[in-house]
C-alpha cells in the first residue's frame, strides 16, 4: 500500500473508511492504477524536459544568427 | 478451402494451452514467437515439433508476443497453418559481423528456389544486422515480383541476445526466411508509425553506415543523454523514447530509426538501419492516439490489398518502442488492428527491434523502426 502513487494514496484515504479491508484483487487493481499514474508523471516530465531543452537550443540558434547579422 | 489455422499460447506456469477444437491439423508451417529466455530454456519448441511433425518451424525471440488481441511477456505463442494450395520453403543464413548484412541478404534470397516465389517472410537477428543493408541485399537478389516483409527479432528491453528459429534450435546471429509459392495466395502489407517529429532539424555530420557520431558537429550520444535526463542510464532501451526521423531529400517521406546499442568509448550510437551522412534528422516523440491510428492505418492498407473478404491470417510486427511508451495501453493498438480486420482473422505477431515492409504495396521495401507492420494472407 505504502508504495502507491502519492495522489492515489490520498484519494484512498479520503474515500475509504478502512483501507486495510481491501481484498487482494482490489489491491492488484490499485497497483495497476498507481503504475498508470506514475507513467503519466514520467511521460510529462520527459515532455517538459524536451520542451525546455528545445527552447534553449532555438534561443541559442537565434542569438547566433543575430550575432552573424549585426 | 483456404487455410486451416491453430493457435496456442505457452506460459511458464501453464505450459501449452490448446484452444477449443484444437485437433492437430497437418500444418506445413508453424510460426513461433517467444521471449529469448522461454525459447532457450524450455521444452516449448520440442512439444510443438512433436505436435506438428511435418511442419517447418519458423519464428524468433521478441520484445513481447501477440496472439489475438493479447500482448504477452515471457511466453511463447504459436500459429500452425495448413495451406490449401500454397507451398512453402524455409532457409537460414548465419551472420558474420555488420559489414556483411548486404551479402547475408543476397545469400538468403539465393537460397530460396526463385521460380514461382511470391513472398518472403524474413526474421533476422536483431542486434548484429544492419537492417537497411539486409533489405537492400534481399531486394537485389530476389525476382522483382516477389515481395518481402518481416522483422528484426527482439530481446525485451535488454538488448543482449536475439534468436531466430528456422527449423533447427533457436540461434543468435541468424537470418531466416519462409518463401511462399503458388498462384492461390493473396498477400497484403502495410506499415505505419504515428510518431511526431519535434525540435530543430539536425544535419548528420559524422556517421558510417548505421553508426552515428555527430549531429551538427556535436556528439549525438551527448544529445540523447541530455534529452533523456535521468533515463539516460537506461540506454539503449530508453533511446526508443526518442526515435530519429531521417530524410535525405526535400519533401521525402522520412524513415524512422532507433538505437540498438551505444558505445561509450567511441561516443557513438548504433541504429537498426543506415544513418547516412548529410541526411537531416529530427527527434520524435510519441503521441498515443496517433500510435493507435498508425496501427489501424497499417491494417487498413494491408487488408485493402487482399480484396473483399477478410484475410485468413494476419502477422503483426510492431516495434518494442511502441510497447515501451504505450505500456498498459499496448493492447489498444492490437485491438485497433482487430477492429479493422474483423473477428474472423487470427492474429499473431511480436514486438521487434525493426520492421521490414514497404509502407504500402508497390513501394520499395524498407527497414522501419517504431512502426506497426501488418502482413495479411489469404488463399482464394
Amino acid at each position: 500500500m505504502e508504495n502507491l502513487h502519492q495522489l492515489l494514496l490520498r484519494q484512498i484515504r479520503r474515500s475509504l473508511e478502512d483501507p486495510n479491508a481491501l481484498s487482494d484483487d482490489e489491491r492488484v487493481l490499485l497497483g495497476l492504477v498507481s503504475d498508470a499514474y506514475e507513467q503519466f508523471d514520467d511521460d510529462r516530465a520527459i515532455m517538459e524536459r524536451s520542451l525546455e531543452l528545445m527552447s534553449k537550443e532555438l534561443l541559442d540558434a537565434n542569438s547566433d544568427l543575430r550575432a552573424t547579422f549585426e | 478451402m483456404g487455410m486451416k489455422i491453430e493457435q496456442r499460447t505457452w506460459t511458464r506456469t501453464e505450459g501449452w494451452s490448446r484452444s477449443e477444437g484444437d485437433s492437430g491439423i497437418s500444418a506445413q508451417l508453424v510460426l513461433v514467437f517467444g521471449s529469448t529466455c522461454a525459447l532457450k530454456a524450455t521444452p516449448a519448441l520440442d512439444e510443438t515439433r512433436a505436435d506438428y511433425p511435418g511442419a517447418h518451424l519458423f519464428g524468433c525471440s521478441t520484445g513481447g508476443e501477440i496472439l489475438g488481441t493479447q500482448v504477452l511477456d515471457d511466453s511463447v505463442v504459436s500459429t500452425a497453418i495448413e495451406f490449401a494450395s500454397t507451398e512453402i520453403q524455409c532457409a537460414s543464413v548465419s551472420v558474420k559481423g555488420h559489414g556483411g548484412s548486404f551479402q547475408v541478404g543476397v545469400a538468403l534470397a539465393r537460397s530460396m528456389p526463385q521460380e514461382g516465389l511470391r513472398h518472403l517472410l524474413v526474421l533476422s537477428d536483431g542486434l548484429r544486422v544492419n537492417g537497411s543493408r539486409l533489405v537492400d541485399g534481399l531486394e537485389s537478389a530476389l525476382p522483382t515480383d516477389a515481395t518481402v516483409t518481416g522483422g528484426l527479432s527482439g530481446d525485451g528491453e535488454r538488448f543482449e541476445e536475439t534468436l531466430v528459429v528456422s527449423d533447427g534450435p533457436p540461434e543468435s546471429g541468424t537470418v531466416g526466411a519462409v518463401g511462399f509459392y503458388g498462384e492461390g495466395l493473396k498477400i497484403g502489407f502495410g506499415s505505419l508509425g504515428g510518431w511526431d517529429p519535434f525540435g530543430p532539424e539536425r544535419r548528420i555530420t559524422r556517421s558510417t553506415a548505421n553508426v552515428l557520431y555527430e549531429l551538427d558537429g556535436r556528439s549525438a550520444l551527448d544529445l540523447y543523454r541530455e534529452y533523456l535526463g535521468e533515463h539516460a542510464d537506461g540506454l539503449p532501451a530508453t533511446g526508443l523514447l526518442f526515435p530519429l526521423s531521417l530524410r535525405t531529400k526535400e519533401g521525402e517521406t522520412g524513415v524512422v530509426r532507433t538505437i540498438i546499442s551505444i558505445d561509450e568509448q567511441e561516443n557513438s550510437l548504433t541504429f537498426a538501419g543506415n544513418v547516412p551522412g548529410g541526411a537531416y534528422a529530427r527527434l520524435m516523440k510519441a503521441n498515443f492516439d496517433r500510435l493507435v491510428d498508425g496501427s489501424m492505418g497499417a491494417a487498413t492498407i494491408s487488408r485493402a490489398a487482399i480484396g473483399e473478404r477478410p484475410p485468413e491470417l494476419a502477422i503483426l510486427i510492431s516495434c518494442v518502442g511502441r510497447k515501451l511508451v504505450l505500456k498498459q495501453r499496448i493492447e489498444e493498438e492490437v485491438e485497433g488492428v482487430r477492429d479493422v480486420l474483423g473477428d474472423s482473422t487470427p492474429l499473431i505477431g511480436f514486438y521487434s527491434y525493426g520492421e521490414i515492409s514497404p509502407f504500402v504495396p508497390g513501394a520499395p521495401c524498407q527497414l522501419h523502426n517504431q512502426t506497426m507492420t501488418v502482413t495479411t494472407l489469404s488463399e482464394s
